[in-house]
């Protein structure tokens, strides 16, 4: 295993379980920007450039800002009253169920598909993945493509008639 | 361990401390973000397949690609609903937001 994916495994762990574990929600924000940095590496090391670099554009560039801005917006929810505040009703049994269910994951799916399933793995290097992309969206999977568009127009316009300030007049 | 295996415990380990996030958080906002991180997950898990298994034709670059752009509109759509939510009932504590309960 390479140094820098265990790097990058120290950093995207560690800062997703910031973004999980502390009260302080602005903390939680920009740990998740670091987070997804850590993601960005790990597609750079799988040999997708473009997708490290819409990872970037994307997560760390938008929706962390997006994130940020809509925790300013909804104010109440920051600073030390939530930080040394109460705990949240019914938290113990939330957290129990949470850790039953990704343990139930965990033992269920993962490790006996780890330890019996085997891929055809190929040790062919990538070459010229932007080619294969772009065939992909273009040619193969045109009308999905063209379809998120749709989506990105229709969530665009669904999402500012939703934030809209009604003015009563 | 090869290295798509390792691959899959990192996207696992994401994926559940998204899960943890979505269902230990009482905010509206931590909870999107808790969201965000079992997309980032699952997307992990689309290159490194079609990494170790698909090098040639990279289908699962595709589908990520796919996956980036409904994360975005959702995370648009929702941090707007949120909004909406907090102009209307002053909180965005999802244990007080009981107006569809009966």
């Amino acid at each position: 295993m390479s140094f820098s994916f265990a790097l990058l495994v120290i950093v995207t762990v560690a800062s997703a379980f910031v973004v999980v574990s502390t009260r302080n929600i602005v903390h939680a924000a920009l740990a998740l920007g670091f987070c997804f940095f850590g993601v960005a590496g790990f597609y750079l090391l799988l040999d997708a450039p473009f997708i490290a670099a819409a990872q970037v554009l994307i997560y760390v560039g938008s929706i962390t800002v997006l994130i940020l801005f809509a925790i300013m917006l909804t104010a109440q929810t920051t600073g030390p009253r939530e930080a040394g505040g109460r705990e949240p009703r019914g938290s113990a049994q939330w957290k129990l169920l949470s850790g039953a269910v990704v343990l139930a994951l965990f033992a269920a799916v993962l490790l006996p598909t780890l330890r019996v399933a085997s891929w055809p793995l190929s040790a062919e290097p990538v070459r010229d993945a932007l080619t294969y992309l772009t065939r992909g969206l273009l040619q193969t999977y045109l009308y999905p493509f063209e379809v998120a568009s749709v989506l990105l127009l229709a969530a665009l316009v669904g999402a500012i008639v939703l934030a809209k300030e009604e003015r009563s007049e | 361990m090869s290295d798509l295996q390792s691959y899959l415990l990192l996207s696992a380990g994401l994926f559940s401390l998204g899960v943890y996030g979505v269902m230990t958080r009482r905010n509206a906002v931590a909870i999107l973000m808790g969201i965000e991180l079992m997309l980032n997950a699952a997307n992990i898990n689309l290159v490194a397949f079609s990494r170790f298994v698909d090098p040639v034709r990279l289908e699962g670059h595709s589908f990520a690609i796919f996956v980036i752009t409904v994360a975005a509109a959702e995370a648009a759509v929702g941090l707007a609903i949120v909004i909406c939510i907090y102009r209307n009932a002053r909180n965005i504590n999802v244990d007080d937001i009981n107006l569809l309960k009966w």
